[in-house]
This record gives structure tokens, C-alpha cells and sequence, in this order.
């Protein structure tokens, strides 16, 4: 897992975030998307569509603890967020999402106007 | 106590430039996966790793000496289909890491949830700190 930092700049404040990595695939009827997102919850991940941004955010349920001393760190407590552009061909209204073992699955189904379509001849008798 | 050591103001001064600079777009060379924290409270020593889309079947930890292994297989979670995007890590992976003191191997707890290990271990009765009394 690799995942980089982005500064946000809130009309409220600034703060740091981790930028999850992720896996998009496309099929014929959707977009799938997989994020790494270790230590946030089901409850603290908001995942937004608007105006074509997909807006993807988690809270970290790792909280700084001032009992514990911190020998060696790889890693800060911070949130998550990343956005992507998406095309005119998603289904905003079907959407489906789902938390596992830290890695959050979003299935994006396309619209049915433009999922690929077989067209049979009819013979003319 | 605290051991003062040049290098970790050296290594100060280039994370203040990495982030200064941190546009980079992909691995950071100098962590491997998992990340790891290890974290000190009175007796206990709590280590936590950032594990994301690992099952606990596919997870190996070991206590040698004073050194925890933690092995195991990220397994890819996607049937070869037609990528757009493409940032994720899988395969095999080994990290060791050398613990601050000796831990006592009888009390060992490891909690996987959320994407997150757990590992709770206690110091050995000879690292505890022993106060000494004068005759």
C-alpha cells in the first residue's frame, strides 16, 4: 500500500489527508472502484456525487491516545479523501458501496443508454 | 530515556523537504508494506499495522527473540478485467521489525479489524525497570 498526502484548504481550516490509492476497472455495465482505506469504519466514509466529482472521505478511527508513547511510526492518524472526475455515462442513482477489511468497493453502474447493445437481424421472410 | 542521535534531526530535516515536496505521485521507497507503529503504555507495548484487504487466515506473526515477523499473502481481489487505474499492491510480503525490549511470549493478543492489526504484548519481568534497595 502506498498512499500520498494532500493539504486541504477548508473555508475552516487546513488539514492533511491521505490520499487512498486505488484500482478503477470498467465492464460492460459498470465502473469499479477499490480504495485502501485501513482504520476507517462503514459509518465515518462519505462518498459523494455531485456535478460529475466523485468525493470520496473517511475518518480514521485511529486516535492519538496521550497514554501511549510513540516509539516508531510509519504512519500518521489522519482522515481520507480523494475525488475523481467521472464521465456522463454513470447511473448516479445506482451506486452500490460496500467496507471490507479496510478496502472500500463502489460499483458504478453505467447508464442503460449506453451499455453496449446486440442488435439481432430479422430475416424477411 | 532518550538517547540523543544526530541522524534523527537529519531525518527531520528531509521529511520537512519530502513534505514540502510531497507531490509525488506513487511509493514512498523508504517504508515497506505494511507500515507499522509500535506505541509504549506503562508495561504494554501496542503495535499497529495498516493491513487493507488482508483476510487473518493469510496473516503469519512470530515472536524470535526480540524480533515480531509478520508475513503473509495480500491476495488480488479483482478478476483480470480491462484496468483504468491501477495503484494497489499484491502479493507476498515479510516485514520484521526489532522490538525496544524483551516481551513476555505467554500474553500475546492480535486483533484484525477494519483493515487494522493489533498486537498487544507485554514486557518480560526482566525488562521491567527493578528499583534497587541499598543495605
Amino acid at each position: 500500500m502506498a498512499t500520498d498526502k494532500a493539504l486541504i484548504n477548508d473555508s475552516k481550516s487546513q488539514r492533511r489527508v491521505y490520499v487512498p490509492v486505488a484500482d478503477i476497472y470498467e465492464t460492460e455495465d459498470l465502473y469499479c472502484l477499490k480504495l485502501e482505506m485501513p482504520g476507517a469504519t462503514k459509518d465515518s466514509i462519505d462518498i459523494t456525487l455531485e456535478n460529475n466529482e466523485l468525493v470520496i472521505e473517511g475518518k480514521s478511527s485511529l486516535q492519538d491516545n496521550s497514554n501511549r508513547q510513540i516509539r516508531y511510526s510509519e504512519f500518521s492518524n489522519m482522515d481520507y479523501r480523494r475525488s475523481f472526475r467521472i464521465g456522463n455515462d454513470i447511473d448516479s442513482s445506482k451506486v452500490e458501496a460496500k467496507f471490507d477489511d479496510g478496502v472500500l468497493t463502489l460499483l458504478l453502474y453505467k447508464h442503460e443508454a449506453v451499455k453496449p447493445k446486440k442488435i439481432s437481424i430479422n430475416h424477411a421472410n | 530515556m532518550y538517547t540523543y542521535n544526530f541522524f534523527d534531526d537529519i531525518m527531520n530535516l528531509r521529511d520537512f523537504f519530502d513534505d514540502f515536496f510531497s507531490r509525488r505521485t506513487s511509493y514512498e521507497p523508504y517504508r515497506e508494506f505494511p507500515y507499522m507503529r509500535i506505541e509504549e503504555e506503562g508495561d504494554k507495548l501496542i503495535i499497529t499495522s495498516l493491513m487493507p484487504g488482508i483476510k487473518a487466515d493469510d496473516l503469519d506473526i512470530q515472536i524470535i527473540d526480540d524480533s515480531l515477523i509478520i508475513s503473509g499473502e495480500k491476495k488480488a481481489d479483482y478478476e483480470e478485467k480491462a484496468y483504468l487505474r491501477k495503484e494497489r499492491f499484491f502479493g507476498e510480503f515479510k516485514k520484521s521489525i526489532k522490538l525496544p525490549f524483551r516481551i513476555n511470549h505467554d500474553n500475546i493478543k492480535a486483533d484484525l479489524k477494519d483493515g487494522i492489526l493489533t498486537i498487544h504484548l507485554e514486557k518480560s519481568e526482566d525488562s521491567k525497570p527493578r528499583k534497587i534497595e541499598i543495605k
